[in-house]
């Protein structure tokens, strides 16, 4: 079904419609059933997209805000005690991930290990952790975004699980190599971005926050290894 | 500019923001000055309603990242929030206008969207109306980029054409003509039957 006053019907929905136009379309609709069906359907879109319910976010999403942050915090009590007590209160049907997880980190701690002994620059993690935002605004910086570094972390860590392969579980070895090119990928296209967008501060402040983001879980793997 | 949706504190947002508004403003004060603990608080207050924003104007599998990013740099800039607004109404506002600056770098993959006149055909019609509300989501998101983000700015979100407009760079009249394909398309999911006429 469409005639000319098909296009017209949400703005008459939503009262958008000039005068003539509203009074032209009315006297059709009073003969037209199908436009008047189409309006009855057009309506109740409206009405189910304003009352959709929100789905709720993951639990653990606090967590990867307050280390780009600067702050270990978590929202409740009850969320640190799940971040606290993360391997007993992993459902059993998750174990094969938690494993897959526990690996990736160690892997990631040792990959880090790795970048360290090499000499490789550190982003200042203290530096974001004892920011005052009182004092920097909105203008606060997290860090400069850097290609080189986040590459050589990615080779390190490729490195070691060239290593490890023998000895690891061969879904942990796929886990891990699909999010090594995950994080290729999105290195590339973060430089892509930049190199076409080079004084975009927004893009240098997420790219730079996802570095950071990653430091602080190769550092955290690291003590949890005891690297 | 002012966000005057006349449904802006429909019930799911009303629900999910604990604080009332003076507690908040305390919290945005508190959080302003580098008090983590306030800063979380106002999170969980909003969290869902950005997490839900994130997850139908990028999909899912971008959902949680986008929320966290959407925090930090909220915790950022928290330094310039005046207070001429709620503080949900204005992270909604930073909400949208980072989504949409991310959308820059999600070219290639918006490409799958560009058929998806035809992918709506593939959606059934459900005699379950508990299925029904995630049906509407799931047809939502198989919406063409354009229409998608104006359907989801105006109805769900509640925001005006002219907002819109400026928001995504284009003028009202496309708005307008994008959010009547966004409706003539899910009028099919809710009306399956009498859709299939046309």
């Amino acid at each position: 079904m469409s005639d000319r006053w098909t296009d017209a019907l949400s703005e008459y929905l939503d009262g958008d419609l000039a005068e003539t136009e509203t009074r032209e379309l009315e006297l059709h609709l009073e003969s037209c059933e199908e436009c008047r069906v189409t309006l009855n359907e057009l309506r109740a879109v409206r009405e189910r997209a304003r009352s959709l319910v929100d789905p709720p976010a993951p639990d653990d999403l606090w967590a990867g805000i307050a280390s780009r942050i600067g702050t270990a915090g978590s929202t409740s009590e009850a969320q640190r005690a799940r971040v606290l007590k993360f391997p007993a209160r992993m459902p059993s049907i998750a174990l094969p991930w938690a494993v897959a997880a526990a690996f990736a980190l160690v892997m990631l701690g040792a990959a880090g290990a790795f970048v360290a002994l090499r000499g490789g620059a550190r982003v200042p993690s203290q530096e974001v952790a004892t920011r005052d935002t009182a004092e920097t605004g909105s203008d606060v910086q997290l860090a400069s975004f850097d290609a080189g570094k986040i590459e050589t972390e990615i080779a390190a860590l490729q490195s070691a699980l060239d290593h490890g392969r023998g000895r690891l579980d061969p879904k942990t070895v796929e886990v891990l190599e699909k999010n090594l090119t995950l994080i290729r990928q999105a290195t590339d296209d973060a430089k892509r971005a930049l190199a076409a967008d080079p004084a975009n501060r927004d893009l240098q402040n997420y790219f730079a926050g996802t570095v950071e983001k990653k430091l602080q879980l190769v550092r955290r793997a690291a003590t949890m290894a005891g690297v | 500019m002012t966000h005057t949706a006349t449904w802006q504190l429909r019930t799911p947002f009303t629900e999910n923001r604990p604080l009332s508004p003076i507690l908040e403003n305390s919290d945005v004060a508190l959080a302003a000055r580098g008090d983590a603990r306030a800063f979380a608080r106002l999170y969980e207050g909003n969290k869902d309603r950005i997490f839900a924003l994130s997850a139908r104007m990028a999909g899912y599998e971008r959902a949680a990242e986008l929320t966290q990013d959407v925090f930090v740099r909220a915790w950022e800039k928290l330094g310039s929030f005046r207070g001429d607004a709620q503080f949900s109404t204005w992270l909604h506002r930073l909400a949208v206008n980072w989504i949409l600056s991310r959308r820059q770098t999600w070219a290639t993959e918006r490409m799958r969207f560009l058929d998806a006149e035809d992918a709506l055909e593939g959606i059934a019609a459900r005699p379950s109306q508990r299925e029904l509300s995630m049906d509407f989501e799931t047809a939502i998101a198989k919406l063409p980029d354009g229409a998608r983000m104006v359907f989801l700015l105006h109805d769900v979100e509640g925001y005006r054409h002219e907002e819109i407009a400026t928001l995504l760079g284009v003028t009202s009249g496309t708005t307008k003509a994008q959010l009547h394909r966004a409706r003539m398309m899910l009028r099919r999911v809710l009306s399956p039957t009498e859709s299939k006429k046309s």
